[in-house]
């Protein structure tokens, strides 16, 4: 029942947090399951980073009861101010009523949050993988922008179940187009490769290709690029999802198995953690 | 200088506005608005979201004699008007809470309350004798609903003479301010809250969360590893208010009411119903910042109605 093991860490935020009340300035839909919010944001999110993410208000009134979690797929600033997109697959009550969402409404979002992705582990020069299922695309049109802006050649491995989970491929091709290529996969072929985009990926790692691995997406992929990447001896990092209940790292809800013994929230301590610090088998069992 | 002396100060300083302190044995908090132990961490973590300055006091995550590395995942479950939680207690432990938080909680004027909890009446005494040597720790709250691993894991919180003993062993640890939490998972809350006062608690709260279950259809079992957990939010207000309202009855010390409040409303509730103060939980995960809002509010709604001391609105219920 008791545990002697020690966890003694600090959160530190990485900026300034706050809960603000955003503007929606469009909806896009992609397809029956995909939309994308593109709301008008405070001037604190020109300092988000790729890996983080907002808490989303679904709701003013108590049901549903608890803010959801997006990464930010894209911040843009202009002339009228800042904008960032979510983009949005529909898997329940929240996300479906944010689907309803009109151009000039209100938005409560709290951020910017989590601990984004370490840009400091691929150096200018050299090539990485970044590695997308589904909507674990969600983080990466702006971390293609942050390695192209500082010169680390990228290829975005895009993988689904089937077109409609390439949602939005085209802004990935144009992003990683810059420095690199966009390698599409689906399950069911209906797009790109047919079968999962590990395949694509395995003979590019043995090859040495890439110096490191970005990754997001369901757990038992990402569990399973762990592996592979361990077996090539290429080192990398992912960005976890889990449900959350605050967001900022107070509940304690949104916990995963760090491979030190202890619990690990998703949203402070990651959303990003490197391969070698989940306990990926513990994972998998709960 | 003497916290009598400040208060008049204050007083002297703007006469019209209210007096919302409260006063819990030797504790005086500054406004009765407190965050809830379990949702608010250890307060500093997220001084960027919630204005420590502007609350009566926080109370912590439940600390422990050594440190608890907490349940296993999923652990928390939204369910209409709330959520579930098996967090399993997972905290630093009352030592490195004392190095390493408290320092810089200090730094703010809000109270200090460490919840406390055991799995037997030493842990608790232990941990309690702990804090007692920090003078920066103003109040403990007691998470009593938890099991005693040397009487059969038996809830301490379910049995009026378990209550009975755990506090009047911890009150004979610590002179601080001794509040004594209580579970709605009885048969009669109130006994529970007069074993506490009788064996020299100086305040109940009341209440600590609902065990509920949720279940998954598809994979036909429970949601949460622990298979049960607590339910908080709103959906549990009700509960909590008839519990409070029946306590005040029964007991001369201050009630602090907790369950379910997320607005003015809710807080005005309480305090009619007899609660001194209030513990804001489950809605700060919505809200970060409502307490502080809450204090603010419920300032602004003292002066407009004439309420010239908080402490005269209290269990005013005709």
């Amino acid at each position: 029942m008791l545990d002697t093991i020690v966890v003694a860490f600090v959160i530190v935020p990485e900026a300034m947090r706050i809960d603000s009340t955003a503007t929606v300035m469009e909806v896009l839909v992609h397809s029956p399951a995909y939309y994308t919010l593109v709301l008008a944001a405070p001037p604190v999110y020109r300092s988000l980073r790729a890996g983080q993410f907002v808490m989303v208000k679904v709701s003013p009134g108590q049901d549903p009861y608890l803010r959801r979690p997006f990464s930010v797929l894209e911040v843009r600033e202009d002339a009228h101010g800042v904008t960032i997109d979510l983009v949005i697959k529909i898997v329940g009550k929240g996300t479906a009523l944010l689907a309803t969402k009109r151009r000039g409404d209100p938005i409560d979002i709290l951020g910017p949050l989590g601990r984004p992705f370490r840009l400091e582990r691929a150096a200018p020069g050299e090539r990485v993988a970044v590695v997308a299922g589904g909507i674990g695309c969600a983080p990466f049109l702006l971390l293609g922008r942050e390695l192209a802006a500082r010169g680390v050649g990228a290829d975005y491995y895009y993988g689904g179940r089937g077109r409609d989970d390439l949602v939005r491929f085209e802004d990935f091709v144009r992003v990683y187009a810059q420095n690199g290529e966009t390698l599409l996969a689906t399950e069911d072929g209906s797009l790109g490769f047919a079968g999962r985009v590990t395949e694509l990926l395995e003979p590019r790692l043995a090859r040495r290709d890439y110096a490191y691995v970005y990754a997001c997406g369901p757990a038992a992929m990402l569990g399973a690029l762990a592996r592979l990447a361990a077996a090539h001896g290429v080192a990398g990092e992912v960005s976890m999802e889990s449900p959350m209940g605050c967001g900022f790292g107070t509940c304690m809800g949104c916990v995963i198995p760090h491979t030190d013994g202890h619990f690990a929230t998703v949203c402070a301590e990651g959303t990003v953690f490197g391969f070698e610090e989940i306990a990926w088998a513990k994972l998998a069992a709960g | 200088m003497s916290k009598d002396y400040e208060r008049s100060q204050q007083a002297a300083a703007s006469p019209s506005a209210p007096d919302l302190s409260v006063t819990i044995g030797k504790l005086t908090l500054p406004n009765p608005i407190l965050t809830a132990s379990g949702t608010f961490g250890y307060g500093v973590e997220n001084a960027d979201l919630l204005d420590l300055n502007a609350i009566g006091g926080l109370i912590t995550k439940s600390l422990s004699a050594v440190p608890i590395s907490g349940n296993p995942p999923p652990r928390i479950m939204e369910v209409a008007g709330g959520m579930l939680n098996a967090i399993g207690l997972q905290n630093i432990g009352i030592e490195e809470f004392c190095a390493v938080k408290l320092p810089a909680l200090a730094a703010y004027r809000c109270k200090r309350i460490v919840n406390l909890v055991g799995f037997s009446e030493e842990e608790f005494v232990a941990a309690a004798e702990r804090a007692d040597r920090e003078t920066a720790i103003d109040a403990i709250e007691l998470n009593i609903s938890c099991p005693n691993v040397k009487r059969g894991h038996a809830l301490f919180s379910a049995d009026p003479s378990a209550v009975a003993s755990l506090t009047a062993r911890v009150r004979a640890a610590t002179s601080k301010p001794l509040i004594v939490k209580l579970s709605p998972n009885v048969t009669d809350v109130t006994v529970m809250a007069r074993a506490a006062e009788d064996a020299g608690a100086d305040a109940v709260s009341l209440i600590n969360t609902l065990v509920a279950m949720a279940i998954d259809v598809t994979a036909r079992r429970p949601v949460l590893a622990y298979a049960t957990g607590g339910l908080s939010g709103p959906a549990i207000k009700p509960v909590a208010l008839r519990m409070v309202h029946q306590v005040a009855r029964q007991v001369s010390i201050p009630v602090i009411g907790i369950g379910g409040i997320s607005n003015l409303g809710d807080v005005l509730e309480f305090l009619l119903a007899g609660a001194s103060a209030v513990e804001i939980g489950t809605a700060s995960f919505r809200d970060p910042g409502i307490s502080a809002k809450l204090a603010t509010e419920l300032a602004a709604r003292c002066g407009a109605a004439d309420v010239a001391r908080l402490c005269d609105f209290v269990g005013t219920l005709h």
